[in-house]
C-alpha cells in the first residue's frame, strides 16, 4: 500500500475538484439505473410510463412500482451503501485490502444472529438487533482470539476466516433444521433477500442507517491519519487505539445493518473501497465515493440478476460472487506481477 | 512427545479402535457390557446387536473412510505446497467438489452414487486449479494468500450452487441435508466408488511419500536430489483431488479435518512423510468418528450433522495456528 501511495501523488489544482466529481458521477450513474430497475421485469415500462405512474394517481402500474419494485431498489441502494462504507472502514482498520466483512466473517456472525431470530419467530426489529448482536459477537471472538487488534495483519484475517466458519457452519445447521419453508426463507435470505424485502424490514433498517451513514462518514480524519501508520496518526492528535475500536465498531453495526436489510451478500464490500480509491486516485480509501460505489455497484448486479436469466431471478449474491472472482483474480495477478507477499 | 513412526502409527490405530468403539456404544440406545459379550458370542439376532452391527457399524465404516481421506488429503497437500494451512476444506476443494455434484445432478441428472463421486473429484480439480492460479503458487505460494484464494472460490461455489438448488425447492432440500456434512445418509449405496476412490488415491500417496519429504527441503533441492517436481506435485493433487472429491460425494463438505488431522499426527509421530501420511489418516478418521458421535449424542433426539461438528471444533484449531505462526515469526 505505501508503494501506491507514493505512485498516486496528485496534481495540487485537482486535489478538491475529483472526488466531488466521482461523487456526482456516481450518483448520476445510480439514478439511472434506479429508473432502469424501474422499468424492468415481467411487466415491462418505458422510463415515461414508469414516471407518469408515479406522479399520476391510483393506477396498476403505481400499485406494482411502489409495492414491489421501489423497496427493492431501495434496499440495494441502502444495503449497497452501508456495504461500501464498512468495507473501506474495516480494510483501512485491517491495513489489508481483502480485510473486509464478508471475509472476515463478520457477516457470517449477523447471519447467524438474525437465523436465530427468525427461527424464534422474532418481529423484525428483533431479528435487526439479533444481526447486530451476532455481528458483535464474531468481531469480539476475532478481537480476543488475535490479541488486539495490532495483530499482525495476516493474522488477523486467518482468525477472522476461522470464525467466520464456525458461524457458517451454525448458520447451515439452523437451515438444516428449520422447517423447510423456513429454511428456504432463510437460504434464499443467505444469497441476497433483495426479492423479498418488505416495507416494515426496509423502514427499520433505513432509520438505523440514517444514524450510522453520518457517525461513519464523519470518520474520514481518523481514516486519513490511520493510513498513515499508528505513530503518525498519534502525533497528529489521533489516538490510535480509540480510532480503531470506533471505526470498528460502526463498522460492525453497517455490515449488521446491511445483512438484516439484504442478507450476507459478499464482494460488495471487498471491491468498493478499492474500486473507489482508483476512481478518486486517493492514497487512503473515500468513504462517501466508497459508500456511492457500493449501493451503485449492488443496484446494477441486482438489475444482472433479474435479467441474466429472465423468467427466472438470480439471488443477487450469486452475481455479486461472480463478479467478486473476476475481482479478486485481477488483485491476485497484481500483486503477482509486483511481488508482493502477504506478510 | 515424539515416538517412534510405528509406535505413533499404533497409537493412532487404537485411538481410530477407541472411537469406534465409543460410537458403536454410545447413542439413543446405548449398549451394555453385558450386551457386547452376547453380541460377540451369539453374532446376530438380538436388538442390541442389529443396532451395533446393522445400524452403526456401516456409519463408523464410512465416517473412518471419509475420514481417513480428509486426513490424508489434508497431510498430502500441506507437504505439496509447502502450507500449513492446507485443507481440502479451506483450499475450496470441498466447495468445487459440491457444486460439481449440484450441477451434475441439474445439468445431466448424473447424481447417481457411482458417478458421484467422480464428478465430485472433477469439480475437486477444477478448483484446485483455480485456487493455485488465483494464488500463483508455482512452488509453493504465502499460505494467506492461498487460504484467501481459498476462501474466495468457495465463496463463489457456493453462490452459484445456492443460486442453482434455490430454483426448485425439492432439489434445495436434498442439497440442504447434504450440504452440512453428514453421514447418516445410505451408506451401503455410496461405499463401492468411495473404497475405489480411496483405494486409488491412498495408494498415489503412499507411492509419493518418500519424495514428499524431499519436496520438503524446497524445489531445487529436491530436483538436484532427482526428484521430478512437477509430475511429484501434479501426482499428489491427484491423490488429493481422489481423495478429498470421494468423501463430499459420500459425506458432504467436511471442514478443517484435513487441517486438523495432520497437526495433531506431527505431534505425535516423526516428520517423515512415510510415517506421516498413515498416521494423518487414521487421526483424520479417529476425528470425524468421534465428532459423529459427539453430534449423535448432543441433542438427543435430533442429530447434529457431523460438518457443523468438524466446523465449530475446528475453527479454534485454525486460531490455534494463526496465533502459533505469528509468534514464531
Amino acid at each position: 500500500m505505501t508503494g501506491l501511495a507514493g505512485r498516486r501523488q496528485r496534481l495540487p489544482g485537482r486535489a478538491i475538484a475529483r472526488p466531488a466529481l466521482c461523487q456526482v458521477a456516481l450518483g448520476l450513474v445510480s439514478l439511472a439505473l434506479a429508473l432502469a430497475c424501474l422499468t424492468l421485469g415481467t411487466i415491462r415500462l418505458t422510463p415515461l410510463q414508469a414516471l407518469q405512474a408515479l406522479a399520476g394517481q391510483e393506477s396498476p402500474a403505481l400499485q406494482l412500482l411502489v409495492d414491489w419494485r421501489l423497496p427493492r431498489i431501495g434496499a440495494a441502494l441502502a444495503a449497497g451503501a452501508a456495504l461500501g462504507l464498512s468495507g473501506a472502514l474495516f480494510q483501512t482498520l485491517l491495513r489489508n485490502p481483502l480485510g473486509s466483512p464478508d471475509i472476515v466473517g463478520f457477516d457470517a456472525g449477523a447471519f447467524g444472529g438474525a437465523m436465530l431470530a427468525l427461527l424464534a419467530g422474532l418481529a423484525p426489529a428483533l431479528v435487526a438487533l439479533a444481526a447486530f448482536g451476532g455481528g458483535l459477537a464474531a468481531g469480539i471472538l476475532v478481537y480476543l482470539a488475535a490479541g488486539g487488534l495490532h495483530a499482525e495483519r495476516g493474522r488477523l484475517i486467518l482468525i477472522g476466516i476461522a470464525v467466520g466458519a464456525a458461524f457458517t457452519a451454525l448458520g447451515d445447521w439452523m437451515i438444516f433444521v428449520a422447517p423447510l419453508d423456513i429454511a428456504l426463507v432463510a437460504a434464499n435470505w443467505k444469497q441476497g433477500a433483495l426479492a423479498g424485502v418488505d416495507a416494515p424490514r426496509l423502514a427499520i433498517g433505513a432509520a438505523i442507517l440514517g444514524l450510522l451513514l453520518p457517525l461513519g462518514l464523519a470518520c474520514g480524519r481518523l481514516v486519513e491519519a490511520l493510513a498513515l501508520g499508528d505513530d503518525k496518526a498519534q502525533s497528529l492528535g489521533v489516538p490510535a487505539g480509540w480510532a480503531r475500536l470506533r471505526l470498528g465498531l460502526v463498522g460492525l453495526g453497517l455490515t449488521a445493518t446491511a445483512t438484516f436489510i439484504a442478507g450476507p451478500i459478499g464482494f460488495v464490500a471487498l471491491i468498493a473501497p478499492q474500486a473507489a480509491r482508483r476512481l478518486v486516485g486517493s492514497a487512503g480509501l473515500p468513504l462517501a465515493t466508497s459508500a456511492l460505489f457500493g449501493a451503485a455497484f449492488l443496484l446494477a448486479s441486482d438489475a444482472v440478476a433479474r435479467i441474466a436469466l429472465a423468467p427466472r431471478s438470480l439471488p443477487v449474491g450469486a452475481v455479486t460472487a461472480c463478479l467478486g472472482g473476476a475481482y479478486l483474480a485481477l488483485l491476485f495477478g497484481t500483486w503477482i506481477r509486483r511481488g508482493e507477499r502477504l506478510r | 512427545m515424539t515416538r517412534a513412526p510405528p509406535l505413533a502409527i499404533v497409537f493412532g490405530a487404537l485411538l481410530l479402535l477407541a472411537a469406534s468403539l465409543a460410537a458403536l456404544t454410545l447413542g439413543l440406545r446405548p449398549i451394555a457390557a453385558g450386551e457386547w459379550l452376547a453380541i460377540l458370542r451369539d453374532g446376530r439376532g438380538s436388538e442390541a446387536a442389529e443396532i451395533v452391527l446393522g445400524l452403526r457399524l456401516p456409519r463408523v465404516l464410512l465416517g473412518a473412510m471419509v475420514g481417513s481421506a480428509l486426513g490424508l488429503a489434508g497431510a498430502v497437500v500441506q507437504m505439496a505446497t509447502r502450507n500449513p494451512l492446507g485443507d481440502p476444506g479451506l483450499l475450496g476443494i470441498n466447495a468445487g467438489a459440491s457444486l460439481a455434484l449440484i450441477l451434475g445432478s441439474d445439468l445431466v441428472g448424473l447424481a447417481g452414487p457411482q458417478a458421484a463421486t467422480w464428478l465430485a473429484a472433477c469439480g475437486a480439480a477444477g478448483a484446485v486449479l483455480a485456487v493455485q492460479a488465483l494464488a500463483g503458487a508455482r512452488g509453493g505460494a504465502d499460505p494467506i494468500r492461498l487460504t484467501l484464494a481459498g476462501v474466495a472460490v468457495t465463496a463463489l461455489c457456493i453462490g452459484i450452487g445456492q443460486a442453482i438448488a434455490l430454483a426448485d425447492p425439492e432439489r434445495f432440500d436434498l442439497v440442504r441435508n447434504w450440504r452440512v456434512g453428514a453421514l447418516s445418509g445410505a451408506a451401503d449405496a455410496v461405499l463401492p466408488s468411495l473404497t475405489a476412490a480411496w483405494l486409488a488415491g491412498t495408494l498415489l500417496a503412499l507411492a509419493l511419500a518418500p519424495r514428499l519429504d524431499l519436496l520438503a527441503l524446497g524445489d531445487d533441492r529436491a530436483a538436484s536430489l532427482g526428484v521430478a517436481v512437477r509430475p511429484t506435485r501434479l501426482g499428489s493433487l491427484l491423490a488429493v483431488v481422489l481423495l478429498a472429491g470421494g468423501a463430499v460425494a459420500a459425506a458432504g463438505p467436511i471442514a478443517f479435518i484435513g487441517l486438523a488431522a495432520p497437526h495433531i499426527a506431527r505431534r505425535l509421530g516423526g516428520i517423515g512423510a512415510v510415517a506421516h501420511l498413515p498416521l494423518s489418516g487414521l487421526i483424520g478418521a479417529a476425528l470425524v468418528v468421534s465428532a459423529d458421535t459427539l453430534g449423535r449424542i448432543a441433542t438427543p433426539p435430533a442429530e447434529v450433522p457431523v460438518g457443523v461438528v468438524a466446523g465449530l471444533l475446528g475453527a479454534p484449531i485454525l486460531i490455534l495456528l494463526a496465533r502459533r505462526r505469528s509468534a514464531a515469526a
